[in-house]
């Protein structure tokens, strides 16, 4: 398990290495949930900002991966549920993905797309599985459910992108 | 990690390695957090629009909208649904029902565009129950979301009061007293209000059922139950009712429905589109209309013509039949439909495991026939997708495999289609499925799977590579003139054939065509209908880019009769094209059908 803090790390070096490490990868978490670039950012800073406060609190029950995922998805769920984000669409068609700096096919933004046009509760376990790395006990306990719903959600999920990404080429 | 989660976890990373992090996001953390400075939220573009409509509605939350079905389809979907509602007709309705503590008010609905889209409030009859919408809770699993969960349940304990749920949705739908046809698929959304109701919505979309007209008849289901705290339903308290309510929609407030604004004109280039006929169409110019006959496929189905092996167990409930043969052979039909399909193992060994393990039973192992029949449907769906699935494929095609020929493979296949009143189908797709091509199309299964290019949720291990002769068969398609999507695929059979028999069939038909109703002395002409094409689709919620015309058929699809009688086989074209969702979107085949008496449109790929 990774060190939050003790004698020989201040917090301000803590949070720095948390940052360092998980940034990145937060904020893909939170632009996949969230849709938007700078409600993502935005997202982040206030799961960074609210882990740097509640370190002292953090007694190391799980790994700070899921400590950190669990911040961040209710931060994104609190942004989902202001009133003015539900007045915007916010379906995702793979030409509106970000810019890609590294190489990748048509068919990554296809599978992208379709996992982020998932209905929010399958798509935020999905996204702790694939994105986080996560297993279904760590995902139960960001999202505080139970294990077994999480693998019913996995379930469901993986079958629905199946079918859309079956129906992408095909109407009628 | 294995193999499927890196290749998703990959795929996600490529698309998204333009979000890069910010290299002074801690030092903004750190100082926010010490109160030194104030962390700025990025203004948005889309902020921005949200104050000014914030503003724009002050005092309601709907005054954006004048219908009540715009106004929640817009707060609760999207902006734009709602402005396009808006264009629609829409009725007061106001009808309520009363079942399980529960009061529904049906409050609004609106027609656009061969859709019906409807609101309602539901109420607790007895003020200590507690409502809990549907998004909440999911079958056996219970509640979902335990923050706003727990309040409900809390709050019901408190006032010693019950958790219910109701549910009502589109049933059967009539236009101008014609024939009540099935809703079909809809979408249905609820939240719960401040004072405690919940407000609903749904919405379905059916070329076939909800034509233009002035006056409509909805049949509504009504559900409701209770839910325990862990928000499963509570046994025994499941309570169903129907209502059937009529209405004429008007155009809401000074928003005429759109109507004939120009629409971009159809690329259409005779030369290079195909037309396809039946030969009576040839000899007089036109075909008659005919009377419309619901089959009765379920009274007729025999398992002797998948198989030799006996029944060993027959079901019968409400109009659909199911028969399971010695070696786990499961024949259902319905009246207008059949479908055959194979399992390991023998009937007795399933019934052994059912008693065994109920929960295991479920997910019987799909024979090895039915795994090749599947691989074959997936070619048979070709499509950009479907196309990178397997590729170019690399096994010559043979007219003959193990003790079957393509000949014989489709007069087997035609036998069946005589025996059902579906004798003028022809075949529009045939793949020779020997175990070289089994092979070839299992590995590049296998590969796709392992890269997460085509997700499966069946962890059994794929067994292409055990396929032998015996396995070896023909997958059949037919259609009227051989056509893919008549009718959004409800007019068609698709088989695999072997020497040993027909290990799988799936085979729909909703009508028969019956008799002579009328002899119409012309048709339209197949491109006349292009510019209703250009109009229906530009009035879409999303229109598509329709680049060109790819072909028209004529065949018969089903229609109510303008009098009430019932329904109609009416003669039919039946246009493709190609389209895009946008500019930079894949270029897919679309289609819509129209009336050849008439000229109107009766459904679209669009809709």
């Amino acid at each position: 398990m990774d060190a939050v803090s003790g004698p020989n790390r201040t917090p301000e070096e803590t949070l720095t290495d948390l940052v360092q490490r998980y940034q990145t990868a937060l904020l893909r978490l939170c632009y996949a949930y969230l849709h938007d670039r700078t409600m993502a950012e935005d997202a982040v800073q206030e799961t960074f900002l609210k882990a740097y406060r509640g370190l002292c609190q953090f007694r190391g029950e799980a790994e700070i991966k899921t400590w950190l995922s669990r911040i961040a998805v209710n931060t994104c769920r609190d942004a989902r549920r202001s009133a003015w984000f539900r007045r915007v669409n916010r379906a995702v068609t793979p030409e509106m993905l970000p810019e890609k700096a590294a190489e990748g096919s048509p068919t990554d933004n296809e599978i992208t797309a379709a996992l982020m046009n998932l209905p929010i509760r399958l798509r935020e376990c999905v996204l702790l599985y694939y994105f986080q790395e996560m297993n279904t006990v760590e995902i139960a306990s960001a999202l505080g459910v139970s294990q077994q719903a999480v693998s019913g959600r996995l379930k469901r999920a993986k079958e629905r992108l199946r079918r859309e990404l079956e129906r992408s080429g095909r109407d009628g | 990690m294995d193999d499927e989660r890196r290749r998703i976890s990959d795929a996600l990373n490529r698309s998204l390695s333009g979000l890069k992090a910010d290299p002074l996001l801690a030092r903004r953390v750190i100082a926010e957090a010490k109160g030194e400075t104030k962390m700025k939220k990025k203004i948005t573009g889309g902020l921005i629009l949200a104050i000014i409509l914030a503003l724009m509605l002050i005092g309601t939350a709907y005054a954006a909208f004048s219908s009540q079905v715009a106004a929640f389809f817009g707060a609760n979907e999207n902006t734009q649904l709602g402005q396009w509602l808006e264009q629609g007709k829409a009725a007061q309705i106001g009808e309520t029902m009363q079942l399980g503590g529960v009061s529904v008010t049906l409050d609004e609905v609106l027609y656009r565009n061969r859709g019906l889209y409807a609101v309602g409030t539901a109420r607790a009859l007895d003020e200590k129950d507690v409502l809990v919408p549907g998004s909440l809770f999911y079958g056996a699993e219970g509640f979902q979301e335990n923050g706003a969960a727990k309040e409900l349940v809390d709050l019901a304990r408190q006032r010693g009061g019950r958790l219910l749920n109701a549910r009502c949705v589109p049933h059967q739908i009539g236009v101008d007293d014609g024939e009540m046809l099935p809703a079909g698929g809809f979408v249905f959304s609820d939240k719960r209000n401040e004072d405690g109701s919940l407000s609903f919505g749904f919405q379905v979309i059916n070329g076939l059922a909800i034509t233009e007209g002035k006056q409509y008849t909805l049949e509504l289901s009504l559900q409701t139950m209770e839910l325990t705290g862990n928000g499963v339903q509570r046994n025994g308290t499941e309570a169903y009712a129907r209502k059937t309510v009529k209405f004429v929609p008007r155009a809401i407030g000074e928003n005429a429905p759109a109507g004939n604004e120009s629409a971009p004109d159809v690329d259409f280039d005779a030369a290079e589109c195909t037309v396809r006929v039946p030969e009576a169409y040839r000899m007089t110019g036109t075909l008659p209309v005919c009377r419309a006959v619901k089959p009765d496929f379920a009274g007729i189905a025999a398992t002797d013509w998948f198989t030799d092996q006996p029944v060993a167990e027959e079901w019968n409930l409400g109009g659909e039949v199911t028969y399971i043969t010695a070696d786990y052979g499961v024949l259902f039909a319905s009246p207008e439909s059949v479908f055959y399909t194979e399992y390991e193992g023998t009937f007795e060994e399933a019934q052994a495991l059912t008693e065994r393990d109920p929960e295991e039973a479920v997910y019987s192992q799909d024979a090895l026939s039915r795994e090749i029949a599947e691989l074959a449907e997936a070619a048979f769906y070709r499509d950009a997708y479907q196309e990178a699935l397997f590729g170019e494929m690399k096994t010559p095609h043979r007219d003959a495999l193990y003790r079957i020929t393509k000949k014989e493979a489709m007069e087997r296949a035609e036998k069946i289609l005589l025996r059902l009143g579906m004798g003028d189908y022809q075949c529009g797709f045939c793949l020779d499925m020997s175990v070289d091509r089994i092979r070839e199309m299992g590995a590049a299964m296998e590969q796709a799977i392992r890269e997460g290019r085509y997700l499966t949720d069946d962890d059994r291990a794929l067994r292409y590579d055990q396929a032998k002769e015996t396995d070896e068969g023909y997958f059949l398609y037919y259609a009227p003139l051989g056509l893919r999507g008549v009718n959004r695929g409800r007019f068609a059979m698709l088989l695999y054939v072997t020497a040993g028999g027909i290990p799988y069939a799936n085979i729909r038909c909703e009508y028969l065509t019956g008799d002579i109703v009328e002899q119409p002395e012309a048709l339209v002409a197949p491109d006349s209908v292009l510019p209703a094409l250009a109009r229906e689709n530009s009035q879409t919620l999303s229109p598509k880019l329709i680049d060109r015309i790819s072909g028209f058929a004529l065949i018969y699809t089903p229609a109510r009769a303008n009098d009430g009688s019932g329904m109609l086989m009416t003669p039919t074209w039946h246009v493709t094209f190609r389209q895009r969702s946008s500019e930079h979107g894949v270029e897919t085949e679309g289609w819509a059908e129209f009336n050849a008496v008439s000229g109107e449109l009766l459904d679209a790929s669009f809709l």
